[in-house]
Protein backbone atom coordinates (compact mmCIF):
# COMPACT_ATOMS: atom_id res chain seq x y z
CA UNK A 1 0.00 0.00 0.00
CA UNK A 2 2.73 2.56 0.81
CA UNK A 3 4.70 3.53 -2.62
CA UNK A 4 8.03 1.55 -3.01
CA UNK A 5 10.16 4.14 -3.61
CA UNK A 6 10.45 6.18 -0.49
CA UNK A 7 12.41 8.81 -0.53
CA UNK A 8 13.09 8.94 -4.05
CA UNK A 9 9.30 9.59 -5.39
CA UNK A 10 8.54 12.56 -3.58
CA UNK A 11 9.15 15.44 -6.13
CA UNK A 12 8.01 18.11 -3.21
CA UNK A 13 11.61 19.18 -2.18
CA UNK A 14 12.71 18.93 -5.60
CA UNK A 15 14.04 22.52 -7.08
CA UNK A 16 17.93 22.24 -7.62
CA UNK A 17 18.76 20.91 -11.20
CA UNK A 18 20.58 18.01 -9.45
CA UNK A 19 17.48 16.80 -7.50
CA UNK A 20 16.00 16.86 -10.93
CA UNK A 21 18.72 14.66 -13.04
CA UNK A 22 18.64 12.43 -9.88
CA UNK A 23 15.05 11.67 -10.29
CA UNK A 24 15.82 10.98 -14.05
CA UNK A 25 17.27 7.64 -12.76
CA UNK A 26 15.24 4.85 -11.19
CA UNK A 27 14.91 5.25 -7.47
CA UNK A 28 16.95 2.33 -5.52
CA UNK A 29 15.08 0.11 -2.86
CA UNK A 30 15.91 -0.65 0.16
CA UNK A 31 18.38 2.27 0.38
CA UNK A 32 16.90 4.55 3.18
CA UNK A 33 20.37 6.14 3.03
CA UNK A 34 20.41 6.87 -0.10
CA UNK A 35 18.24 10.29 0.43
CA UNK A 36 17.39 12.55 3.75
CA UNK A 37 13.99 12.31 4.68
CA UNK A 38 12.87 16.06 4.55
CA UNK A 39 9.95 17.48 7.04
CA UNK A 40 8.31 18.24 3.78
CA UNK A 41 8.22 14.83 1.98
CA UNK A 42 5.98 13.25 4.21
CA UNK A 43 7.28 10.64 5.01
CA UNK A 44 9.62 9.69 7.95
CA UNK A 45 11.30 6.47 9.67
CA UNK A 46 9.21 4.79 11.81
CA UNK A 47 11.29 3.53 15.23
CA UNK A 48 10.05 0.47 16.66
CA UNK A 49 12.98 -0.67 19.59
CA UNK A 50 16.67 -0.25 20.20
CA UNK A 51 18.32 -3.75 20.53
CA UNK A 52 21.20 -5.20 19.86
CA UNK A 53 23.35 -5.47 16.69
CA UNK A 54 23.88 -9.30 15.30
CA UNK A 55 22.05 -11.18 13.15
CA UNK A 56 18.86 -9.90 13.45
CA UNK A 57 16.74 -11.60 11.05
CA UNK A 58 12.88 -9.90 10.44
CA UNK A 59 12.04 -10.55 7.27
CA UNK A 60 9.05 -13.00 8.43
CA UNK A 61 7.41 -9.60 10.22
CA UNK A 62 5.81 -6.94 8.34
CA UNK A 63 6.85 -3.28 9.29
CA UNK A 64 3.53 -1.26 10.23
CA UNK A 65 1.48 0.06 7.29
CA UNK A 66 3.88 -2.01 5.15
CA UNK A 67 4.44 -4.99 3.26
CA UNK A 68 8.19 -5.09 3.90
CA UNK A 69 10.32 -6.34 6.12
CA UNK A 70 11.42 -3.18 8.95
CA UNK A 71 14.89 -3.01 8.59
CA UNK A 72 17.49 -2.25 11.33
CA UNK A 73 20.63 0.32 11.54
CA UNK A 74 23.21 -0.36 13.55
CA UNK A 75 25.69 1.96 15.10
CA UNK A 76 28.13 -0.20 17.10
CA UNK A 77 26.62 -2.57 19.16
CA UNK A 78 23.74 -1.15 18.80
CA UNK A 79 20.73 -1.24 16.20
CA UNK A 80 17.21 0.27 15.98
CA UNK A 81 14.40 -1.42 14.52
CA UNK A 82 12.95 0.97 11.87
CA UNK A 83 10.78 1.14 8.29
CA UNK A 84 9.83 4.00 6.01
CA UNK A 85 6.36 5.29 6.73
CA UNK A 86 4.03 7.99 4.77
CA UNK A 87 2.99 10.02 7.65
CA UNK A 88 -0.58 10.24 6.46
CA UNK A 89 -0.92 6.90 8.09
CA UNK A 90 -0.34 7.99 11.33
CA UNK A 91 -2.93 10.79 10.62
CA UNK A 92 -6.44 10.87 12.09
CA UNK A 93 -5.80 7.16 14.26
CA UNK A 94 -8.86 7.75 15.96
CA UNK A 95 -10.03 5.78 19.21
CA UNK A 96 -13.83 6.60 18.22
CA UNK A 97 -14.51 2.94 17.23
CA UNK A 98 -12.23 0.80 19.50
CA UNK A 99 -12.95 -2.51 17.94
CA UNK A 100 -10.30 -5.37 17.30
CA UNK A 101 -10.42 -4.71 13.34
CA UNK A 102 -10.20 -0.98 14.21
CA UNK A 103 -7.19 1.01 12.40
CA UNK A 104 -5.32 1.64 15.73
CA UNK A 105 -5.54 -1.85 16.91
CA UNK A 106 -4.29 -2.68 13.57
CA UNK A 107 -1.41 -0.44 13.67
CA UNK A 108 -0.61 -1.34 17.23
CA UNK A 109 -0.72 -4.74 16.89
CA UNK A 110 1.46 -4.63 13.87
CA UNK A 111 3.99 -2.29 15.95
CA UNK A 112 3.50 -5.21 18.82
CA UNK A 113 4.69 -7.75 16.44
CA UNK A 114 8.05 -6.10 15.02
CA UNK A 115 8.29 -5.55 18.49
CA UNK A 116 7.76 -9.20 19.63
CA UNK A 117 9.90 -10.67 16.05
CA UNK A 118 13.07 -8.78 17.59
CA UNK A 119 12.17 -9.62 21.40
CA UNK A 120 12.49 -13.62 20.38
CA UNK A 121 15.72 -12.99 19.22
CA UNK A 122 17.92 -10.05 20.98
CA UNK A 123 16.50 -7.97 24.26
CA UNK A 124 14.51 -5.16 23.02
CA UNK A 125 13.60 -1.77 24.79
CA UNK A 126 10.21 -0.90 22.74
CA UNK A 127 9.40 2.98 21.92
CA UNK A 128 6.22 4.07 22.39
CA UNK A 129 3.67 4.05 19.39
CA UNK A 130 4.22 6.66 17.03
CA UNK A 131 7.89 7.47 17.34
CA UNK A 132 8.88 8.43 13.95
CA UNK A 133 12.06 10.13 13.08
CA UNK A 134 13.44 12.30 10.46
CA UNK A 135 15.69 10.27 8.76
CA UNK A 136 18.66 7.61 8.79
CA UNK A 137 21.20 10.06 10.88
CA UNK A 138 18.46 10.82 13.03
CA UNK A 139 18.65 7.05 13.64
CA UNK A 140 22.06 7.23 13.66
CA UNK A 141 22.02 10.14 16.53
CA UNK A 142 19.82 8.81 18.43
CA UNK A 143 21.77 5.70 19.03
CA UNK A 144 24.74 7.83 19.68
CA UNK A 145 23.16 9.67 22.14
CA UNK A 146 21.47 7.24 23.70
CA UNK A 147 24.34 4.72 24.08
CA UNK A 148 25.04 4.43 27.86
CA UNK A 149 21.81 3.97 28.76
CA UNK A 150 20.77 1.79 25.60
CA UNK A 151 23.70 -0.47 27.12
CA UNK A 152 22.70 -0.70 30.37
CA UNK A 153 18.70 -1.06 30.16
CA UNK A 154 19.49 -3.98 27.39
CA UNK A 155 21.69 -5.38 29.95
CA UNK A 156 19.05 -5.29 32.35
CA UNK A 157 16.05 -6.96 30.49
CA UNK A 158 17.97 -9.72 28.64
CA UNK A 159 16.69 -12.49 29.40
CA UNK A 160 13.35 -11.25 30.85
CA UNK A 161 9.57 -11.11 29.80
CA UNK A 162 7.46 -8.24 31.32
CA UNK A 163 3.98 -9.84 32.81
CA UNK A 164 1.11 -7.39 33.79
CA UNK A 165 -0.45 -8.02 37.21
CA UNK A 166 -4.24 -6.23 37.62
CA UNK A 167 -6.34 -6.71 40.92
CA UNK A 168 -10.57 -5.90 40.12
CA UNK A 169 -13.19 -5.89 42.49
CA UNK A 170 -14.13 -9.27 41.83
CA UNK A 171 -16.98 -9.04 39.45
CA UNK A 172 -20.62 -9.51 41.80
CA UNK A 173 -18.84 -8.85 44.95
CA UNK A 174 -20.25 -6.72 47.33
CA UNK A 175 -18.46 -4.21 49.63
CA UNK A 176 -18.94 -6.14 52.96
CA UNK A 177 -20.29 -2.46 54.21
CA UNK A 178 -23.71 -2.95 51.82
CA UNK A 179 -24.80 -5.63 54.03
CA UNK A 180 -25.33 -3.63 56.92
CA UNK A 181 -26.91 -1.38 54.56
CA UNK A 182 -30.24 -0.09 55.45
CA UNK A 183 -32.21 -0.16 52.71
CA UNK A 184 -34.22 -3.61 52.45
CA UNK A 185 -34.61 -3.63 56.39
CA UNK A 186 -38.43 -2.72 56.33
CA UNK A 187 -39.18 0.97 57.83
CA UNK A 188 -36.94 4.14 56.84
CA UNK A 189 -35.23 4.91 60.36
CA UNK A 190 -35.09 7.96 61.91
CA UNK A 191 -33.02 10.47 61.49
CA UNK A 192 -30.65 9.68 64.33
CA UNK A 193 -30.81 6.05 64.43
CA UNK A 194 -30.14 6.40 59.97
CA UNK A 195 -27.01 8.70 61.37
CA UNK A 196 -25.75 6.08 63.76
CA UNK A 197 -25.75 3.13 61.70
CA UNK A 198 -24.42 5.44 58.40
CA UNK A 199 -21.25 5.92 61.02
CA UNK A 200 -21.05 2.58 61.70
CA UNK A 201 -21.07 1.62 57.90
CA UNK A 202 -18.29 4.13 56.95
CA UNK A 203 -16.64 2.57 59.89
CA UNK A 204 -16.45 -0.56 58.91
CA UNK A 205 -16.14 0.42 55.42
CA UNK A 206 -12.39 1.73 56.07
CA UNK A 207 -11.94 -1.12 57.97
CA UNK A 208 -12.01 -3.34 55.40
CA UNK A 209 -10.55 -0.76 52.88
CA UNK A 210 -7.45 -0.72 54.93
CA UNK A 211 -8.05 -4.71 54.80
CA UNK A 212 -7.55 -5.05 51.20
CA UNK A 213 -4.72 -2.36 51.02
CA UNK A 214 -2.88 -4.63 53.40
CA UNK A 215 -3.63 -7.69 50.87
CA UNK A 216 -2.58 -5.35 48.27
CA UNK A 217 0.50 -4.27 49.58
CA UNK A 218 1.65 -7.98 50.40
CA UNK A 219 0.88 -8.85 46.30
CA UNK A 220 2.91 -6.22 45.23
CA UNK A 221 6.10 -6.81 48.11
CA UNK A 222 5.68 -10.23 47.31
CA UNK A 223 5.74 -10.20 43.56
CA UNK A 224 8.48 -7.85 43.08
CA UNK A 225 10.40 -10.19 46.02
CA UNK A 226 10.86 -12.64 42.34
CA UNK A 227 11.26 -9.86 40.21
CA UNK A 228 14.17 -8.19 38.98
CA UNK A 229 12.49 -4.75 38.71
CA UNK A 230 8.28 -3.49 39.01
CA UNK A 231 6.04 -0.91 37.77
CA UNK A 232 3.37 0.24 39.45
CA UNK A 233 0.67 2.18 37.89
CA UNK A 234 -1.34 4.55 39.41
CA UNK A 235 -4.95 2.83 38.73
CA UNK A 236 -6.61 3.15 35.85
CA UNK A 237 -10.11 2.97 37.14
CA UNK A 238 -12.44 3.27 40.46
CA UNK A 239 -12.46 -1.18 39.60
CA UNK A 240 -8.45 -1.72 39.19
CA UNK A 241 -7.46 -1.33 42.66
CA UNK A 242 -3.88 -2.30 41.73
CA UNK A 243 -2.03 -2.65 38.85
CA UNK A 244 1.94 -3.24 38.00
CA UNK A 245 4.14 -4.82 35.45
CA UNK A 246 6.76 -7.54 36.62
CA UNK A 247 10.22 -7.79 34.63
CA UNK A 248 10.72 -11.57 35.12
CA UNK A 249 13.62 -13.94 34.50
CA UNK A 250 12.16 -16.30 32.01
CA UNK A 251 13.97 -18.99 34.45
CA UNK A 252 11.74 -17.48 37.38
CA UNK A 253 8.76 -17.66 36.28
CA UNK A 254 7.12 -21.03 37.34
CA UNK A 255 8.13 -19.42 41.16
CA UNK A 256 6.46 -16.19 40.48
CA UNK A 257 2.77 -18.06 39.32
CA UNK A 258 2.95 -20.10 41.93
CA UNK A 259 3.58 -17.01 44.43
CA UNK A 260 0.65 -15.10 42.27
CA UNK A 261 -2.07 -18.45 42.26
CA UNK A 262 -1.33 -18.15 46.43
CA UNK A 263 -1.89 -14.58 46.38
CA UNK A 264 -5.14 -14.71 44.51
CA UNK A 265 -6.74 -16.74 47.28
CA UNK A 266 -6.16 -14.47 49.11
CA UNK A 267 -7.98 -11.53 47.57
CA UNK A 268 -10.71 -13.88 46.37
CA UNK A 269 -11.59 -13.93 50.26
CA UNK A 270 -11.29 -10.04 50.02
CA UNK A 271 -13.65 -9.39 47.22
CA UNK A 272 -10.95 -9.02 44.63
CA UNK A 273 -9.66 -11.10 41.24
CA UNK A 274 -6.09 -11.38 40.62
CA UNK A 275 -5.51 -11.32 36.41
CA UNK A 276 -2.26 -11.53 35.10
CA UNK A 277 -0.95 -10.49 30.99
CA UNK A 278 1.34 -11.61 29.09
CA UNK A 279 4.52 -12.56 28.36
CA UNK A 280 5.25 -9.12 26.98
CA UNK A 281 8.71 -7.28 25.84
CA UNK A 282 9.59 -5.27 28.54
CA UNK A 283 7.15 -2.21 27.45
CA UNK A 284 7.18 -0.46 30.82
CA UNK A 285 11.18 -0.94 31.76
CA UNK A 286 12.29 1.02 28.43
CA UNK A 287 11.71 3.89 30.49
CA UNK A 288 14.11 6.28 29.91
CA UNK A 289 13.01 9.00 28.08
CA UNK A 290 15.81 11.12 25.47
CA UNK A 291 16.18 13.97 23.47
CA UNK A 292 17.14 13.45 20.09
CA UNK A 293 18.79 16.53 18.39
CA UNK A 294 19.22 15.84 14.30
CA UNK A 295 22.76 17.20 14.15
CA UNK B 1 4.03 -12.66 5.45
CA UNK B 2 3.77 -14.25 8.91
CA UNK B 3 2.39 -12.18 11.66
CA UNK B 4 3.74 -12.78 14.78
CA UNK B 5 0.84 -11.76 16.99
CA UNK B 6 0.34 -11.19 20.77
CA UNK B 7 -0.08 -14.02 22.97
CA UNK B 8 -3.79 -15.71 23.03
CA UNK B 9 -6.19 -13.79 24.65
CA UNK B 10 -4.33 -10.53 24.89
CA UNK B 11 -7.38 -8.29 24.62
CA UNK B 12 -7.10 -4.81 22.55
CA UNK B 13 -7.18 -2.98 25.51
CA UNK B 14 -4.33 -4.51 26.89
CA UNK B 15 -2.33 -4.76 24.08
CA UNK B 16 -3.05 -0.77 23.47
CA UNK B 17 -2.35 -0.01 27.22
CA UNK B 18 1.57 -1.59 26.13
CA UNK B 19 1.87 -0.45 23.18
CA UNK B 20 0.34 3.27 22.84
CA UNK B 21 1.21 3.96 26.30
CA UNK B 22 4.55 2.48 27.58
CA UNK B 23 7.51 2.67 26.18
CA UNK B 24 10.58 4.91 25.96
CA UNK B 25 9.68 8.48 25.18
CA UNK B 26 11.70 10.42 22.76
CA UNK B 27 11.54 14.17 21.88
CA UNK B 28 13.69 16.64 19.67
CA UNK B 29 14.69 17.78 16.57
CA UNK B 30 14.90 14.71 14.78
CA UNK B 31 11.52 13.54 16.06
CA UNK B 32 8.65 14.30 13.84
CA UNK B 33 5.77 14.88 15.81
CA UNK B 34 2.19 13.98 15.25
CA UNK B 35 -0.84 15.22 16.65
CA UNK B 36 -2.82 12.14 15.62
CA UNK B 37 -0.67 10.04 17.70
CA UNK B 38 -0.63 12.64 20.71
CA UNK B 39 -4.12 12.93 20.74
CA UNK B 40 -4.71 9.23 21.04
CA UNK B 41 -2.43 8.88 23.78
CA UNK B 42 -4.93 11.36 25.71
CA UNK B 43 -8.27 10.05 24.42
CA UNK B 44 -6.80 6.06 25.31
CA UNK B 45 -6.77 7.24 29.37
CA UNK B 46 -10.38 7.65 29.10
CA UNK B 47 -11.20 5.06 27.12
CA UNK B 48 -9.49 2.83 28.93
CA UNK B 49 -10.99 3.62 32.11
CA UNK B 50 -14.50 3.13 30.06
CA UNK B 51 -13.60 -0.30 29.32
CA UNK B 52 -12.39 -1.06 32.49
CA UNK B 53 -15.69 0.06 34.29
CA UNK B 54 -18.37 -1.47 31.28
CA UNK B 55 -16.23 -4.87 32.27
CA UNK B 56 -16.70 -4.49 35.73
CA UNK B 57 -19.95 -2.78 36.52
CA UNK B 58 -20.63 -4.54 39.50
CA UNK B 59 -19.19 -1.79 41.88
CA UNK B 60 -19.77 1.52 40.65
CA UNK B 61 -22.57 3.13 41.53
CA UNK B 62 -23.15 1.64 45.81
CA UNK B 63 -26.60 2.12 46.27
CA UNK B 64 -24.91 3.41 50.13
CA UNK B 65 -24.54 6.68 49.11
CA UNK B 66 -28.09 7.35 48.92
CA UNK B 67 -30.14 9.19 51.02
CA UNK B 68 -32.54 7.85 53.66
Amino acid sequence: MVDGEAYGGDGSAAGSTADVAAKGEPAQRSEPEAAPVTENSGRGLYAYATTRSGDLDLSRVAAIADDRAPQVIERGDLALVVSEIALSELEDVSTAELTEDSRLASLARQHDAVVRATFEQEPVLPLRFGTVLTGRSAALHLLESRDREARELLAMVDGHCEWGVRVNVAPGAAEPAETHNGRERGPTPSGTAYLSRRREVLKERDASQRRRQAVLDETHRTLAARARDSAVRTTSSQDALFEAAYLLPRTREEEFFAEADRLAERLTSQGMALETTGPWPPYSFARASGEVADD
Amino acid sequence: MTELTAGQGTSIVDLLDRVVDRGAVLSGDAIISLAGVDLIRLDLRLLLIGVDEALHPASRGVADERAP
